[in-house]
């Protein structure tokens, strides 16, 4: 009976630990809160907004409300360079950038399961994250949009998520 | 393997990046623009229009919506066709009642390229007639022009009649729309290219020549084009033929012109905005790459320049693009002149990417004033292949920052604790540079 018993538990551990669904799982339930935005993420928002390649999404975002002024932006930012001290004091210029986006109508997503719905499909996507971390989600007139950040930076395309209202996604462009 | 992995992933993440390589074959056609029925390109017919509005300045016109999404294909094509980032497309109504098409290559002065910070934006001119309310369009121009408010008045200027000396501005407040006007109609986008909500852009149209009015135009806009324009230029590329992504940095495919100083800036020398005598082909002799004169200290120092190009050259930009790959190293200063300190070897580098390890902030010198590195592509190659950039990258690339380049440059900020450091990118052609508030300037490469 004994060995019965372990013969299954043995089995009950394998499948656990081989079906893909429970990996996935595991993988979903590790979310517990939605990713905290930092500063820097602001510039995200603001480069996928002004970029030109949202063009490409023709007939979809033609439609949209999107729309946000890149002087707006410079206008934002009235210090120079040189009068950034520190790290924080350029942390606050983002912020403001941030405000910026609040006050006009993008939303940081609080709601776990939002959240987990998005990084479900995102992780369909990318499982590799050791080199990554979950960048925030944020909410642009009905559009959703994620992406990850990288834990040490490197050169080159962040990729940018883009939901719908439904949490489906309907594209992904490197920016 | 990992990194291999992760890029089959990416690829399988799929980006349905729109194509718009379509190809403008004819050289005439029955429309005003190629590719385009009718008069898709904007949503009212003007002699439907007494829709006339007065803004808040007492401008008055009648107004039309411009459908940019069918626009921009086409200057696309164009920028493809030519290889570089300022471009226009005429239509222009010939007297046998068909429209010539042409391509044109635009230059403009630095003033207006640098206050663009880089950003690009769609441009439409049209001159309409309405003599008999025949609402026939008799010349229109669609271009991507730097985003700023002299990048479109160089290009307006340029495209109006020669003969009209008339002072615009004492038209914007005529009493009312007379139809028996010709109409020239300007706009940019009303918003930045960014978020292609065009069909809310609205072009204005105001009257240049009319029969009856009591508006004083001088001189006259012909009827049937020709030499009261300057456009087509001399170094118009009416031929669509293919161009090869090629790895020369020079843009010399148009015919018998100086693609080097196109218009309507023609490197600052007005007489030839109207030279259109291009009966003999002026003498292309080569002459040394005049001095840098960008107004940035690190650009415009030779030593750089000469660090540059070995820099630009190490990234085999002449090799077939999979085989290409990024190079950059610290730009550093020994308090005269400005040299390159290559990144180490164990950066991982490809086509799209430079990969630093975790303890890469050990390797930052201490004289750094900035960080550089390339994209080994020219303006128009599609970079997708999953040996490039996978299907996020761009498939008609142009000169542009990256949010990672950006956050390296801010990492580097933090540990330096110096933010006057700058990011550079250079490309095959152009060179950018990047501050901590992601304000980009756009350089046009020269002398290296």
């Amino acid at each position: 009976m004994k060995k019965y018993s372990i013969s299954i538990l043995l089995i009950v551990i394998s499948f656990v630990f081989i079906n893909p669904d429970y990996v996935y799982s595991q993988a979903k339930s590790d979310l517990v809160t939605c990713p905290e935005n930092k500063p820097i993420d602001w510039m995200t928002v603001k480069s996928v907004l002004i970029s030109t390649k949202i063009t490409d999404f023709d007939n979809y975002l033609s439609q949209k409300s999107l729309k946000y002024n890149y002087s707006d932006f410079e206008n934002l930012v009235k210090l120079k360079s040189s009068e950034i001290s520190s790290y924080k004091d350029l942390e606050q210029q983002f912020d403001m950038v941030g405000d910026y986006l609040i006050n006009n109508g993008v939303i940081v997503i609080k709601d776990l399961s939002i959240c987990s719905e998005i990084y479900q499909v995102m992780e369909e996507r990318q499982t590799d994250l050791d080199d990554y971390e979950r960048g925030p989600i944020f909410k642009i007139d009905d559009l959703y949009i994620s992406y990850y950040n990288v834990k040490t930076p490197r050169m080159g395309m962040k990729t940018i998520y883009f939901f719908d209202s439904k949490l489906s996604l309907i594209k992904t462009l490197g920016f | 393997m990992k990194r291999l992995l992760l890029g089959v992933l990416l690829l399988v993440a799929g980006c349905e990046v729109s194509n718009l390589d379509q190809k403008t074959t004819d050289q005439k056609g029955q429309t005003p623009l190629p590719e385009i029925e009718a008069n898709d390109y904007r949503s009212l017919n003007y002699s439907d229009a007494y829709l006339f509005k007065s803004d808040s300045s007492g401008f008055q016109g009648f107004t039309g919506i411009v459908n940019w999404q069918v626009i921009l294909p086409v200057i696309d094509d164009a920028r493809t066709n030519l290889q570089t980032n300022y471009v226009a497309v005429f239509g222009i109504l010939e007297a046998d009642g068909f429209y010539s098409y042409h391509q044109q290559m635009l230059g403009f002065s630095p003033e207006a390229v640098q206050e663009a910070n880089g950003n690009v934006r769609p441009y439409i001119y049209e001159i309409i007639d309405l003599l008999g309310l025949s609402d026939e369009v008799k010349r229109v121009a669609i271009a991507y022009i730097p985003d700023s408010e002299l990048a479109k008045k160089e290009l307006t200027t340029w495209l109006h009649p020669k003969s009209m000396s008339v002072v615009l501005d004492s038209l914007l407040h005529t009493k009312s729309v007379l139809p028996q006007c010709t109409y020239m109609c300007t706009m940019v986008s009303a918003d930045q290219l960014k978020s292609a909500t065009a069909l809310t852009d609205v072009l204005y149209c105001y009257p240049v020549s009319c029969s009856e009015s009591d508006i004083v135009v001088e001189g006259s806009v012909p009827t049937d084009g020709g030499s009261d324009f300057n456009w087509p230029s001399a170094n118009t590329d009416g031929n669509t033929g293919s161009s090869s992504s090629g790895s020369s940095s020079n843009t010399g495919e148009g015919e018998g012109g100086n693609d080097s100083c196109p218009p309507p800036y023609n490197c600052g020398s007005p007489e030839q905005a109207s030279d259109e005598d291009d009966s003999e082909e002026e003498s292309t002799e080569e002459e040394p790459p005049e001095p840098c004169d960008t107004e940035d200290p690190i650009l415009d120092n030779e030593v750089f320049q000469i660090n540059l190009n070995l820099l630009w050259q190490s990234s085999q930009p002449d090799e077939p693009i999979s085989e290409r790959t990024e190079q950059g190293g610290f730009i550093v200063s020994d308090g005269n002149d400005y040299s390159i300190i290559n990144y180490p070897s164990d950066w991982i580098r490809n086509a799209c990417q430079i990969d630093p390890p975790n303890d890469f902030l050990n390797d930052v010198p201490e004289n750094i004033v900035g960080v550089i590195h390339t994209h080994p592509f020219f303006s128009g190659d599609d970079t997708t292949s999953p040996a490039v950039c996978g299907s996020g990258g761009p498939t008609n690339y142009s000169s542009g920052s990256n949010l990672y380049d950006f956050e390296f440059l801010t990492a580097v900020m933090n540990y330096t604790n110096n933010f006057n450091l700058k990011s550079y990118i250079i490309d095959g052609d152009n060179i950018l540079s990047i501050n901590l508030f992601l304000h980009i300037i756009t350089t046009k490469r020269c002398g290296y």
